[in-house]
Formats: C-alpha cells, structure tokens, sequence
C-alpha cells in the first residue's frame, strides 16, 4: 500500500498513439497506475509517453525534434532516442512503473528541465511503488524488469532500457518462412514447399468454418451416424463384458505377435536414434520419422485391409525394420513431397494400429492389479476418441491406479479403460513404476463452477458419450 | 433469477490463434479488438489484437461461460490479473512455428503461475501442420522442466471440434470427475 509520504505521480501526456492503446494506457493510469502517472495538460506535462511503433511516430520526434520534455518511449526496438527512458515491448506495469522512476531522476538530475519532483520522491517511487492485482495483491511477473540506468547526471541522457528477459524483442520479428524446416528437419526457405505437410484436413491457410454446436441432422443421418459410430467402437474396444477372471484367454493377447508389435519396436528404436525407420512389411512400407512425429505409408489406419493387417499374427521374419541411409532419406523426402496424402500423424497412427489389434484386451505379461500412472496425456484432437477417453485420462492422470479400480471409480465397462491402457502404452504414455511420476495430485481448484462445469461439459459433448 | 458466469481465458504468442479458436467456438459473434499491426508484429499477423477478444458459451438459460483472449503482443500485461480474475482456467495456444517456443512457453506458464497454480492450464499447439518440430513430445518434456503438469493437445485453432476438445481437458483436469 501506499503511504502518505508517497511521492505525486508524474504528469505525462500521451503522444502519437492509437486510440485502442490509449485507452489501455489510459484504463491502466486511472487504475493500478494511478499513484504513479497522472494525465495532465500541455502546461503542466513533466513527460511525453510516445509510441514509436505508431506511424509516423519516430520520425515525427527524432527528426523533428519537438522533445521538450523527457519522452517514455513505447516500442519494440530500442530506438536509441535522447532524453528519454526506452520500454520495450511486450510492456508491463512493472516497467512503465520504473520507467516514472527513471524519469523522475532525469527530471531531478537535469538542470535544464524544470521540476518540482525531488530525488527522494523518485528514490520513493522505486521503493514503495509495487505493481498491484486489482485485489491488492503483488502481481506475479514473468518478465524481469531491468532497473534504469541512473548515470545521467548531464543534461544529455542516455536512453534506458526496460527489456523483458522473458521474451526477447526479437521473438516478436521471427517469420515462419525462415523458421521453418522440412520433413526430415532441413531449414528451408520457402513456404509454399511447406504447404502440403498438412496431416490434418484444414491447413493453416484455411478460412475458418464455423458449424453449429449441434447442427440439426435428420433422423435417418443421426441414426446412421450413431451405427457407425458404435461399430467404429466395437473395431477399437471390442465387445467383452466385464469379469472378474482376467487370466481368461479372450481377454489376453501378446502384443508382440502382431503388426503394433513390430510398430512400437521401430517407433523406439527411430527415437533412439533419431533417425527415420522403416518397416517393410510386403507390400507395404510404413516409415516412422521420430522428430516430426510423422508415419509415411499407404497402408492407411482407416481401411479395411489395415484392420485385417492388424489382426493377422505375423510369422518369424515376415517383417523387417531397418534405419534409412541418407540416399533412402532423399528418395522418401521426394515420395513424400509427391504424395502427401499418405502422411500421418505418428501418435494417431500408434493409437488406431494398437486399439484394433487389442479389441479392449490387455497384454499377456500385463499384471492387472499393479497400479500404474498416465504420465502424460495424449494428443486428443488427434486420436480416434471413443466412448470416455478423456474421463480416463483425467482420472488415471490425476492418480495412478490398477486398470479395474478405474473402470469401477468412472462406473464405467472394463474394456474401455482397457483398450485406454493399449492406446497409451503404445504412445508410451503410461509409466509402469508409479512411483517414478512427480506427484499430480495438487490441491483441488478452488471451485468456481460448480455443476457449471458438468454442463458445460456436456454441452460440448453435444450428446457424445465420451 | 440470477445469472451465473464463469470466464475461461485464452493466451500465447501472437499469431497462435487466440482469436479464431474464440471465434470458433463462441455462441456469439466474438468481439475483437483486433486492429492493423503498426510495429513488428505485422510481420507475423496482418492484423492483432489490442486489448482483448471476448466470446461467450451459453451453457444454459441462465448461465454463461465467457472467453477471453489476451492481446497478442502482450503489451499490457495488467490486464492479464484483471482478466485471469474468477477465471475458471487458462488455455495456452502455443504457435509451432515460432523461433522458440520453448521461451514462449516459458514466458507464458511464468507470467500466469499464479492463475495456473489455483486453477488449471491445458495446453494447444497450433500450426503444428506447417512445422512439425519441435514435436507433442517436447512440449510435454518442457513441462516438466518448468514444473507444470498439463494436457497438450495438437490442434486447429479454427476447427470447433479441437477447441471444444481443448475446453474438455481443462473440465476434466479441474475435475476428473465431471460427466
């Protein structure tokens, strides 16, 4: 809080700004900054706030040089400008704070300007001034504020910088072109070459299409929708009713003897290495490029055949997995370039090939009453999502518990939780020593919405079981 | 009869789609402030945010939940405590094709902590489609370093579906057992 000793604000003028940024900074003077800046008129005015980013703004103070009074400058760049404290860019109440500060002392320290401010006034500013939260509380920054410098004892002063060491004034001027890299991670310089990477159906280019929540569907569409919606389930998660007798046959399997087998094996041993991995599987290829996360085949989760190509067990050799040399990298960049279509995403690839080769089965090895956590959760938007998903996620995230204990909390049939279970393993999302995961649990938020939230939850679910 | 309302806060870089995943998932016409970019920043965006967008959920009669993005250039971070008041959790919208997102991430988990740490953050990647590195896996290790425990999801800003599915993870992180 401020004392009554607190030194007067410093009264500014603001010039060569937008309207909208003029109404912040001004929301922000009658408000927080209120002990700090005062608006005032021409006559009155110890300082200019000026923004250079705004057109024209630079030219119009440095080269014609209308500074009369100190100027705090507003600008991504440091402009290098006389008689003036600089605030980068993104700024903060913390930095504009100083920034009075600082030209509190160039009002003291300068004989040629005029000031009633005294050099305890701005000693007190640095002191007592803290930025507050509305509630009264210190707000918490992200940005390190560098004081001003304080060695202007001549008239001409040098300008101070308020830099953000959080983020640099450069983070704002990167282009994607020039960032941008292509599939096997080599920078490249035009975007256009980049365009067709897309693995999802919108590209960044895109017009936005914006549909209804729930967008009215016939009867006939939602009944046809719901039937393949469920069988497209039953694909991933099987049919078995819950019981109590997990050693039974049809609720094993031995992951090895299938295709996702041979698939997670190359996945680990791509991201060992860091290098792209292929498995030939006759006729198929299927490349695994770990760092961008990506699968390139023909052979696409969605059709039918693959679904026969994940259930068939795989005999000794039928399958092989090798590192790319740099001239198959070449020719695979090329395949890739003309055929985009047949690129996936990786963690979407694992999900759909494990989910339907386990057909909420668990693995033979798997020991049911053993907790586990879920280290991470998965890239939802990404995956095939089935009915609660996402509640699991929550849940097994949030505490690490055996796969039946989850199933009987969320009220829920076993085999979704685990069929979950194959997803994220395969994703290598679940940690088998629970003991290693860093506790999630943290105190409960402090509610605020109540059932709200269960309604909102609902409501965009649109009727969605998951 | 009163109305109940929640706000749930949208934040990242500039150009990480703050704005179109509003638009994309409010029941109203989202108010923008966008405004041309005069400095630097139009070199990323043609246009950007200056003070903040604003969109709504009508989640029933008499309750609303209201979205609030925070500017793109981040030049006015006193409006983030004003904003992140009676928030019910953050969603960090994270633009893959930044220099270095990894200081973004930094940036943004810092300047809200303390928000994230009373309520919850999910995490977004956008324009994951146009650069593919750093990839779902490093941002899920970054979080670690600094500390955090979220969901990341890759996404589409302007794809209803995958805001919708952001908003979900935020719900069921604030309370797993919500149906």
């Amino acid at each position: 809080m401020f004392s009554k000793s607190s030194p007067r604000p410093l009264i500014v003028e603001l010039m060569d700004i937008s309207k909208q940024n003029e109404a912040i900074l001004k929301f922000f003077i009658s408000g927080v900054g209120n002990k700090v800046f005062s608006i005032g008129t021409s006559s009155e005015v110890e300082a200019y706030i000026v923004d250079y980013d705004f057109p024209g703004a630079k030219a119009h103070w440095d080269e014609e040089q209308v500074a009369d009074k100190p100027r705090i400058i507003l600008s991504t760049d440091n402009p290098q400008a006389d008689n003036s404290v600089w605030v980068g860019k993104p700024l903060s109440s913390k930095k504009l704070i100083e920034a009075a500060s600082a030209i509190k002392d160039i009002l003291t320290k300068s004989p040629s300007v005029t000031s009633s401010t005294s050099a305890s006034d701005a000693e007190n500013l640095r002191n007592e001034v803290k930025p507050k939260k509305p509630d009264g509380k210190a707000v918490t920054l992200a940005t390190e504020t560098l004081v001003p410098k304080k060695n202007t004892t001549t008239e001409k002063v040098t300008t101070a910088t308020l830099v953000s060491s959080g983020q640099s004034v450069d983070d704002n001027i990167d282009t994607v072109t020039s960032k941008s890299k292509d599939f096997i991670g080599r920078s490249i310089k035009s975007e256009s070459s980049l365009s067709h990477i897309a693995v999802g159906k919108l590209k960044s280019e895109q017009v936005p299409k914006k549909e209804p929540i729930n967008k009215p569907k016939t009867k006939e569409q939602k009944a046809e929708e719901v039937a393949r919606r469920e069988m497209r389930w039953k694909e991933l998660c099987g049919e078995n009713n819950d019981t109590s007798t997990h050693q039974a046959d049809e609720l094993r399997y031995v992951p090895e003897n299938y295709f996702i087998g041979k698939l997670t094996g190359a996945v680990r041993l791509a991201k060992q290495s860091q290098q792209i991995v292929e498995i030939q599987a006759n006729p198929y290829s299927i490349y695994i490029l770990p760092n961008e996360h990506l699968i390139f085949t023909k052979l696409g989760v969605d059709s039918e055949r693959f679904i026969k190509f994940s259930h068939d067990k795989i005999q000794q050799g039928e399958m092989n997995i090798h590192i790319l040399s740099s001239i198959e990298t070449g020719k695979l960049e090329l395949q890739m370039n003309q055929q985009p279509e047949h690129i996936h995403s990786l963690e979407s690839y694992l999900w759909t090939s494990s989910l339907l080769v386990s057909k909420g089965r668990i693995p033979a090895t798997m020991d049911i009453d053993k907790k586990t956590a879920l280290r991470y959760w998965p890239s939802f938007a990404r995956i095939e999502a089935f009915p609660y998903s996402m509640r699991i996620a929550a849940l097994w995230h949030h505490s690490p518990d055996t796969l039946i204990e989850m199933a009987t909390k969320l009220a829920i049939p076993q085999r979704y939780v685990f069929a979950f279970y194959n997803g994220a393993d395969a994703l290598g999302l679940v940690e088998h020593d629970p003991k290693k995961v860093k506790k999630q649990i943290k105190a409960s938020p402090k509610k605020k919405g109540g059932g709200l939230i269960s309604r909102l939850f609902k409501r965009l679910l649109g009727g969605d079981p998951s | 009869m009163s109305v109940v309302n929640r706000k749930i806060i949208f934040t990242g870089p500039v150009g990480s789609g703050k704005t179109t995943a509003i638009v994309s998932i409010s029941d109203i016409a989202p108010v923008t402030t966008d405004q041309n970019a005069s400095d630097m920043t139009q070199k990323r965006k043609r246009n950007t945010t200056v003070a903040m967008d604003y969109g709504v959920i009508n989640v029933s009669e008499n309750e609303r939940v209201h979205l609030y993005g925070t500017p793109g250039q981040e030049r006015f971070d006193f409006m983030w405590s004003i904003l992140t008041k009676g928030g019910i959790g953050l969603i960090l919208l994270m633009d893959n094709t930044r220099q270095d997102p990894f200081q973004d991430l930094k940036f943004y988990t810092g300047a809200f902590k303390e928000f994230i740490d009373e309520q919850r953050m999910v995490v977004g990647i956008t324009r994951m489609d146009l650069q593919r590195t750093p990839n779902i896996d490093d941002y899920r290790k970054w979080l670690d370093e600094l500390g955090y425990s979220a969901p990341v999801f890759e996404i589409d800003a302007r794809s209803r579906k995958d805001v919708s599915v952001l908003i979900q993870g935020l719900l069921l992180s604030l309370d797993p057992g919500v149906s």
